[in-house]
């Protein structure tokens, strides 16, 4: 599971939640300033749960200003336990 | 409008859990009643807001079942036993559907009382009696997990076999969890299903399941099968988790502040022990409501639409409103460990009376000593050990 792939999925879960297309550089802004609420981060750390095979908090999203910074922890810790 | 006051701290629900009461003092420095930008919601933490708050009409509950139905229609999981088990929990509804709960699990408690609290002292002298034989064992899964599920699975009928599952699949975390990931309230969901699964098939027409229909019926709620099984099911989930929270909270707290080591002469030291004990373990951690219109909270202008979370464990350790906030005191006074007004827990009194009943067998015991290996439950809403390993001597 790669970076770009937890990105591409992150987008077009927010696409559907939204209801309009999202691009990557939409990710620089926190969850509620794109109009998605806890509910949708709720939901949103699920499918990225059920992608990467590891247990995601929902309020990671909530303890980030940006959808980014909660996404590169979320891929820091994941690649680190691909390598151990 | 005045500038919100805002709290630096940042919700983190591993460190809250470890060790509340160090964030509930960072979030005091800014304030009894605060806006948390992080989780978008006010954090009332000063027993006077608590209080205030839970006696408010403009505060309605956070309506748990449509979170569930959101999740629901946006994920595509399916949470339906969670929705089921939800409409019977009082502290979830409000109006109406609240009032006829609260009626029902009143007169439930005050018709079980005296053979509940039987059956609570033998089943928590048998249990205790069983790990001292033992030299001890793990005191939240051989006794606290275990004695309301005893008491009520003897007054319904069940085998120990059955009781001892329900026992061990009857926690609420996921459930009726503060910022739960789906995948906790999907396995919430599944032990749901399992337990309507088992008491639908163990439900029958005994005397005491005769008697959980007739108080349905006396509030106005059909007297079928399912609705027993769903109102039993809910009177296992009630008591199981908070009767365990106290219990485990409360031996972990009164070890360490003994050094690890109580015996029987410690016990009688701890005056008003009962109160200060539900005081100090205050295991509910929060209430969440929502602001049906704009009002003024102790000096704090609240919107309308605004979340506002309750920290119980926090006003119950208010330095303001307690001399010893830390400590068993008798100069310490009321506790809002079980909440207060419209949605002051029903199981008050009967919760007292188990605690008291708990703490004396638990005193008549020459010695308990701590062991390593203690584990908090993940539950963010009620605090518990998940194990709380200790040795013991008669």
């Amino acid at each position: 599971m790669t970076k770009d792939d937890i990105i591409q999925e992150t987008l077009e879960r927010l696409s559907k939640f939204l209801g309009r297309p999202f691009k990557e550089e939409d990710l620089e802004q926190g969850y509620d300033s794109l109009g998605a609420d806890s509910m949708d981060m709720v939901v949103l750390a699920f499918e990225l749960e059920k992608l990467i095979g590891t247990a995601i908090k929902p309020e990671i999203f909530m303890k980030h200003v940006s959808i980014r910074s909660a996404l590169d922890i979320i891929i820091e810790e994941h690649e680190n336990a691909q390598d151990d | 409008m005045p500038p919100r006051p805002t709290t630096g701290y940042v919700y983190n629900s591993t460190e809250m859990l470890a060790d509340p009461e160090a964030s509930f003092e960072k979030i005091r420095t800014d304030g009894g009643v605060v806006w948390s930008p992080s989780l978008m919601c006010w954090m009332v933490v000063s027993k006077e807001a608590a209080i205030a708050a839970l006696k408010n009409d403009n505060l309605k509950v956070y309506d748990l079942c449509n979170a569930f139905n959101t999740i629901t229609d946006k994920s595509g999981e399916k949470l339906d036993d969670l929705i089921r088990i939800c409409k019977w929990i009082p502290f979830l509804c409000d109006g109406d559907r609240h009032q006829q709960l609260r009626s029902l699990f009143a007169r439930i408690l005050s018709d079980i009382r005296d053979d509940y609290l039987l059956a609570i002292d033998s089943a928590s002298k048998r249990l205790l009696t069983h790990m001292q034989t033992r030299g001890g064992g793990d005191f939240a899964k051989e006794y606290a997990d275990r004695l309301h599920i005893e008491a009520i699975g003897a007054l319904a009928g069940f085998n120990e076999a059955d009781v001892k599952w329900i026992a061990q699949n009857s926690g609420s975390h996921g459930g009726v969890d503060f910022a739960a990931s789906l995948s906790e309230m999907k396995n919430a969901n599944q032990r749901v299903n399992n337990l309507f699964d088992l008491i639908g098939k163990l439900a029958s027409n005994s005397a005491f399941f005769v008697k959980i229909g007739k108080h349905l019926s006396s509030v106005g709620i059909t007297d079928t099968h399912s609705n027993r099984v769903e109102c039993f099911t809910a009177l296992t989930l009630l008591g199981r988790d908070t009767l365990s929270g106290t219990l485990t909270l409360s031996l972990a707290n009164l070890l360490d502040q003994h050094d690890g080591i109580l015996v029987s002469s410690d016990w009688n030291k701890l005056t008003g022990l009962t109160d200060e004990t539900i005081r100090l373990s205050s295991t509910v951690q929060l209430v969440s409501r929502l602001a049906t219109k704009p009002f003024n909270l102790c000096g704090v202008e609240i919107a309308s639409d605004e979340m506002v979370i309750i920290f119980l464990p926090a006003a119950n350790r208010d330095p303001d409103s307690y001399p010893c906030p830390h400590i068993h005191s008798p100069e310490n006074g009321d506790n809002i460990a079980f909440g207060a007004s419209r949605h002051l827990c029903v199981g008050m009194p009967i919760s007292q009376s188990v605690i008291k009943i708990s703490m004396q067998h638990l005193a008549a015991v020459e010695y308990i000593a701590t062991m390593p290996g203690r584990k908090l439950g993940i539950g963010k809403n009620t605090r518990k050990y998940d194990a709380l390993p200790i040795k013991m001597r008669k």
